[in-house]
């Protein structure tokens, strides 16, 4: 609302206060510049604010036209937090203004799925279950993100209780008719549509990394317990882990600087120290060591995905990586199965008082059978299944031995099946290693749709799988690319 | 009786649904047990490809209660 707090910087003043006068008259030519802005990245955005070249709230209202615009396509929203967002990015000017920039958040509009809790606005798990849920506090990131200066534009749309790898009716901004994977489905549409800079998802066996991977997105799971899920509505405990979405690997590095770090809050929180994730892009590859799965273990991937897997390893080849392949342990035949056994298990009994109160409340969706039919596994069923996942940890980490990260195709492209033996994703949950998703490059059959590769490293080494990613991006640009909106 | 998951008929598998949520405290009307017997059946069957490996006496679950931050002197950012 415009009159309703007093302004004690003007839009003019705020661009005046450092470009001079002369410049803030040309504030039309910043306004027909407006329908740019929604692309930027994170980090020019950032360096526009910082620089008071670019004011929050300009960039908050470009962002708002950019989802009055696409929203009605792509439905990546189950809530627009707009009032909120106006007011936030108005405090966030008067702040820069007084010369208070608290860094590269500051001013940002960016989104959470709607399983992070948000004191006062309702936080639903897209589940009819949880349609009239308003929480009285903020989950951890939600609370760093504010903290950062960071401005919450909305909650993104997911199945419902973030089950399933469905997008629940949000369309992949490349292709309207095709899906855009799930469950972080509205972070990852919304990113490639230009709604938001960056976003706060939910993994538990590709939630992140799988939309990110559709919809041309850059989408990192981290080490379980970087980042702090208190707050953030359960899959599974012990499988769940949170993370940012964003359109590059450096603004992904931007917020894991702000999301990452213990919590005593959440008992699986890491207390790890948390390093400068920026400082560790430009490393470079040269000697790099990068496993790839060997050849019968990932045909049946997409006949354009593979190619595109290819084309990566031939850029860390030339970009001096040496890559040689690795046989996944034997327990990886059966680890899907106990990620199944674990994850449903735990959802179960995160249901029960659902289940006991609100049982005729579900969706549609197969969630409400599938956690009674997990409640009925046993404590005897669930341990067994978490002892071959212990074994087939140490396993991987043997493998690890060998590389400083591994890579491997993605499920892509969008609506196209993977008969692969190799499940890209899960067996990275259940060891909890890093894993991070990147473009590379469009399919061609069909035509248009993003691929992607996922780079995955050792336990609290996001560091080395951003220095690969970063490397890569910079040597294809497929994150220049836009969705045909 | 059948002695494995893959060998269960229908009635068997839901006669051990019902007694499994009587004895979890959690009854469950025969509509959902029609509903749930579907997933269920395939939780049985992935324990029963699970059961095929023998643990180790010394084979743990990858989970472990820790009390570290609770230990006098430990602060955040400690190793």
């Amino acid at each position: 609302m415009e009159g309703g707090i007093a302004m004690n910087v003007s839009r003019r003043g705020f661009l005046a206060g450092s470009i001079g006068i002369a410049l803030a008259d040309q504030l039309p030519s910043i306004h027909a510049a407006t329908g740019e802005l929604h692309y930027l990245t994170l980090r020019d955005a950032a360096a526009r604010i910082r620089s008071k070249a670019l004011s929050p709230v300009e960039l908050t209202q470009a962002i708002l036209a950019r989802i009055d615009h696409v929203e009605p396509k792509v439905h990546a929203f189950i809530t627009i937090t707009r009032e909120h967002a106006v007011d936030a990015a108005r405090a966030a000017e008067r702040e820069i203004a007084a010369g208070r920039y608290r860094g590269p958040l500051h001013g940002i509009p960016v989104a959470v799925k709607d399983t992070h809790y948000t004191k006062g606005i309702k936080t639903t798990c897209a589940s009819p279950v949880l349609a009239d849920f308003v929480p009285s506090f903020d989950a951890t990131v939600v609370t760093k993100l504010k903290n950062a200066g960071a401005i919450l534009i909305g909650k993104t749309n997911l199945p419902e209780f973030s089950s399933g790898s469905s997008g629940n009716g949000t369309n992949n901004p490349w292709n309207l008719a095709k899906p855009t994977g799930g469950s972080s489905a509205g972070n990852a549409a919304g990113l490639g549509a230009g709604m938001f800079f960056g976003a706060s998802g939910g993994d538990t066996g590709a939630s992140i990394r799988g939309p990110a991977a559709l919809c041309g997105v850059v989408g990192l799971k981290p080490t379980y317990g970087r980042v702090s899920g208190y707050g953030v509505m359960k899959l599974s405990w012990s499988v769940d882990h949170v993370g940012p979405m964003t359109r590059t690997v450096e603004d992904n590095a931007i917020m894991l600087d702000v999301l990452a770090g213990h919590d005593p809050e959440d008992w699986a929180s890491a207390d790890v120290p948390v390093p400068d994730y920026t400082r560790a892009l430009r490393r470079g590859v040269r000697s790099l060591r990068i496993g790839i799965p060997k050849g019968p273990m990932i045909e049946g991937f997409h006949a354009d995905e593979l190619k595109a897997f290819d084309q990566a390893v031939r850029v860390f080849q030339k970009l001096g990586a040496r890559v040689s392949e690795f046989d996944f342990p034997p327990t990886l035949a059966v680890m899907g199965d106990a990620h199944n056994i674990i994850r449903i298990c735990e959802a179960a009994s995160y249901h029960e008082p659902f289940l006991a109160n609100k049982a005729e409340l579900y969706g549609p969706s197969m969630v409400r059978r599938d956690v009674e039919a997990g409640s009925l596994i046993t404590a005897g069923q669930y341990l067994r299944a978490q002892k071959v996942r212990k074994i087939f940890v140490k396993q991987m980490l043997a493998i690890f031995n060998g590389f400083d990260v591994m890579i491997t195709p993605e499920s892509v492209p969008a609506g196209e099946p993977t008969r692969a033996a190799l499940n890209p994703h899960s067996p990275f949950n259940d060891t909890g290693f890093p894993g991070m998703a990147v473009p590379a490059g469009f399919s061609t059959s069909p035509p248009g749709l993003p691929l992607s590769i996922q780079i995955v490293g050792k336990p609290f080494d996001e560091e080395t799988v951003y220095a690969a990613g970063y490397a890569y991006e910079a040597e294809t640009r497929f994150h220049e690319q836009r969705p045909p909106l | 009786m059948a002695s494995t998951a893959s060998e269960m008929t229908d009635q068997e598998i839901k006669d051990l649904m019902r007694a499994i949520a009587r004895a979890n405290g959690r009854p469950l009307s025969e509509e959902r047990i029609e509903a749930d017997l579907p997933a269920y059946r395939n939780f049985l069957l992935a324990m029963e490809r699970i059961d095929r490996h023998t643990f180790a006496v010394e084979d743990e679950p990858a989970f472990h209660f820790s009390l570290r931050t609770l230990a006098p002197g430990w602060k955040a950012g400690s190793r």
